[in-house]
């Protein structure tokens, strides 16, 4: 009997450290327990950087309600196809299918910052468009050409990244971000939730420490993720970007707007969506400006989609307090911007 | 993967379950497969170096064993220099090459040799001398050649000691591969037990006093010298609670599978000389040394100037054997400094009243002393470059009572941490003893660590120091 229980104990751990291993059951399980209401996780629920501090200030409700967004008006028949390789600030809580678009009939969305790849089939004699969307963290990535064109693809013939390198395939494979994943299973209950805020409230009260991941704002009113704030981070809007380096982000997203209309897309829009550090406290350091720069490169080809400028000139509350994220209002002024754009393209 | 992860709490339960699941004969297999397993977690593609370094000593060992006369010599000549190789190339490579080419700056020349552009494998120094360890002792007759190259290979590759030791003796451990380990329950808890010390150190006393050392050591302009000199003594007991922290989850691991490894430390704070020091700070690399530096060098059965010079090329040896910087060189150089320092006083004291030198008090102080000038070495082993080091040491030693405290840390927060290192000088005096091993008090006990490391535990995923190694 004893050896039975230990038995199935140690094949549960095996199957525990099997799905935490790869992404894709781990996202299946995440998909799953989103709809629980037993095992929602407690992760995600009230905003990303609650669930990475647990400060009990900012357990609040995020809320995506997308009734409530304020759409322009839009009169244009359902005639493009609009393929979107983006992240999470596209995501399904803000974009579930092609209905925010103005004059789209086919919609398809890839996370290209989590590594998916997906084969493109712009159809001819129809209107395709290819917006390539990134937030400010990450836009560095594209210095290379092939962050994109190895992920959006249009055969699907065996994939070159990251397989190239067999020491990173096999890190990417086996054991990226393994430690998040299994915390993720064995921790990511609600039921664990008052702990986690006791710990957490214990450390601010005592210690006036908060979690490393993130980082309080000045006026204590927001989260904020800590890449982006600290300026040793690449992913900071402090850490300094040298012009060079400028110039080879200009010149990758020139080459993919080539790339990607040789092949079949109308247009290739870019946009980048700025850290909140960018728009709310850009005085806390040394602003490095890197969407400014590059939107207003004059080697710059690529259409843009510029959400920066707007953001820095509004009055209302454009980012959650306790998430990486846009908000709704966030979310509706972009996309109006964007759809501006599909509609002059259209016309 | 780190000990100080939920990977390694899982990867742990899963292998050590089988373990014991498992018959005796297919046990080593296991081991092997998770200490591959473990290794790959850093950097996959370095577990070919291991693999080659292992196949040439496993070789050299079996001849070794059968050949008889000169052969032997050339045949240990030949594995050693592939091992020292294998660290010569990823270690020191880029060190000797950025040297060569500032004396070649200063006749005016440049050096036509590149740099290479490689990180170093994790825990290359350890499993580099234990595989020498094995070779000399095969050769010098103390130690059989392993026929069985699965059992070499776990000898090297046993993932509790892998990465960052304790550096094994063949005649330790190789035996206990072959060996059938029992489940007792006796051996499981005082594992288990050793596994929850060494992570209260690295997680609520380590990496806490590492905020402040970080940040002293990246604002070391702008601080005072208190400040400095309270990051100082910081590190001393970073450093120690790291390193012996990762030594106590090593044993503690092997020890639930009824493996027993070899002290790494013990109590090194209390003693009262740098000769004392040595025999109680990573005892496995400071014996490694002796036995295979030291004792061949003559140890100190030489003259005077001999024995310096023996004691000063094993601690430069030992400097460098922790990094290809010459921080760590002068970190080398002062304990053996001291040593030779010590030695002259000794002499001196020799000649006083007996009474002079036994007293508490005498010892209290020699402890005080002790403790300040490893403090000060420290500063160079931690500093990036000679010129941070002598300017923190600088501005260290001109402190005043009356400075500023900075470190980032709360005033709460600072006297937390004086609580902690405290906390711990009790327990490694063995002033309180308790006997946490008695059935009633295990659980309590256990609960309590896990507590206190999930409520006062700084995770940020930090890796242990001498991972670098």
């Amino acid at each position: 009997m004893k050896k039975t229980v230990v038995i199935i104990g140690v094949a549960l751990f095996i199957l525990l450290l099997a799905v935490s291993t790869f992404n894709g059951v781990t996202e299946a399980v995440f998909h799953y327990r989103s709809t629980s209401a037993l095992l929602k996780s407690d992760k995600y629920y009230y905003g990303d950087l609650f669930g990475l501090s647990y400060l009990p200030r900012f357990k609040i409700k995020a809320d995506f309600a997308t009734a409530n967004i304020d759409r322009e008006k839009c009169g244009l028949p359902r005639t493009i196809n609009l393929f979107v390789a983006g992240d999470s600030y596209l995501g399904e809580h803000f974009v579930k299918d092609r209905t925010p678009f103005c004059g789209v009939k086919k919609y398809r969305f890839l996370r290209v910052n989590l590594n998916e790849v997906g084969v493109v089939e712009p159809v001819k004699g129809e209107t395709n468009i290819l917006l390539v969307e990134a937030v400010e963290r990450d836009v560095r990535s594209f210095k290379n050409p092939d962050y994109l064109t190895a992920k959006v693809r249009f055969d699907d013939s065996p994939v070159r990244f990251p397989v190239k390198q067999l020491n990173s395939f096999v890190k990417h494979t086996f054991f990226n971000d393994i430690g998040r994943r299994i915390e993720y299973h064995l921790f990511s209950y609600s039921c664990f939730t008052p702990v986690k805020e006791l710990k957490a409230a214990f450390n601010f009260r005592f210690f006036k420490r908060i979690s490393g991941e993130v980082f309080l704002a000045p006026d204590t009113s927001r989260l904020l993720f800590s890449p982006t704030v600290d300026s040793l981070s690449p992913q900071s809007s402090f850490a300094p970007v040298g012009d060079g380096e400028i110039d080879s982000i200009v010149s990758s997203l020139n080459y993919l707007h080539r790339y990607y209309t040789e092949r079949g897309f109308d247009e290739v829009y870019f946009s980048a969506i700025p850290n909140p550090v960018s728009v709310l406290y850009p005085g806390i350091g040394t602003y490095n400006e890197l969407i400014p720069r590059i939107q207003n490169h004059p080697g710059l080809r690529i259409p843009i989609v510029n959400i920066y400028d707007r953001f820095i000139s509004t009055e209302e509350e454009i980012y959650f307090r306790n998430d990486t994220h846009w908000n709704m209002n966030g979310f509706t002024l972009w996309l109006n911007e964007f759809n501006k754009k599909i509609e002059r393209h259209a016309r | 993967m780190l000990f100080n992860s939920l990977h390694f709490l899982v990867f742990f339960t899963i292998v050590t379950t089988l373990y014991f699941l498992l018959p005796h004969r297919v046990r080593w297999f296991l081991l092997l497969i998770s200490s591959c397993y473990f290794y790959m977690a850093f950097i996959p593609i370095y577990i070919l170096i291991l693999g080659f370094t292992i196949i040439i000593d496993y070789w050299a060992g079996v001849l070794i064993e059968q050949v008889r006369g000169r052969k032997r010599g050339i045949l240990l000549f030949c594995s050693l220099a592939a091992n020292i190789g294998v660290l010569a190339v990823f270690k020191y490579y880029n060190f000797l090459n950025d040297n060569l080419s500032f004396l070649l700056r200063g006749i005016g020349g440049s050096n036509p040799i590149p740099s290479l552009s490689i990180i170093l494998p994790i825990g290359l120094s350890f499993f580099t001398f234990q595989a020498m360890s094995y070779l000399i002792e095969v050769y010098c007759g103390r130690q059989k050649a392993e026929r069985h190259f699965g059992i070499y290979a776990l000898f090297v590759m046993f993932y509790p000691q892998l990465v960052a030791g304790p550096i094994e003796r063949p005649q330790n451990l190789l035996h206990q591969f072959h060996e059938r380990h029992s489940f007792s329950s006796e051996s499981f808890k005082t594992g288990l037990l050793q596994i929850a010390f060494g992570l209260f150190k690295k997680v609520v006393i380590a990496d806490r006093l590492a905020m402040a050392v970080d940040y002293a050591y990246g604002n070391y302009t702008n601080l005072s010298g208190l400040s400095l000199l309270i990051a100082s003594v910081f590190y001393s007991f970073q450093i120690y609670c790291d390193f012996s922290g990762y030594s106590d989850i090593a044993i503690g691991s092997a020890r639930a599978m009824g493996f027993n490894l070899m002290s790494n430390f013990d109590a090194p704070y209390f003693s009262s000389s740098i000769g004392e020091f040595w025999k109680r700070w990573h005892i496995s690399l400071s014996t490694w040394f002796r036995d295979y530096v030291y004792f061949p060098l003559g140890g100190n059965r030489r003259s005077a100037p001999r024995v310096h010079f023996n004691l000063m090329a094993v601690f430069i040896l030992s400097g460098l054997w922790h990094g290809a910087n010459w921080t760590f060189v002068i970190w080398g150089a002062l304990h053996g400094f001291f040593l030779i320092i010590e030695k002259r006083l000794s002499l001196l004291c020799a000649k006083m009243p007996a009474a002079i030198g036994d007293g508490t008090i005498v010892r209290v102080l020699r402890t005080a002393a002790t403790f300040a000038a490893i403090t000060v070495a420290w500063i160079f082993f931690r500093a990036e470059s000679l010129d941070k080091a002598l300017a923190i040491t600088g501005r260290l030693l001109r402190f005043s009572p009356s400075d500023r405290i900075d470190l980032k840390l709360s005033a709460a927060e600072l006297l937390f941490s004086g609580l902690l290192i405290l906390l711990l000088l009790v327990k490694e005096s063995g002033m309180v003893r308790i006997n946490i091993r008695s059935s009633r008090l295990f659980m309590p006990v256990m609960t309590l660590i896990a507590l206190a490391c999930y409520f006062f535990g700084v995770f940020n995923q930090r890796q242990f120091i001498y991972f670098q190694f």
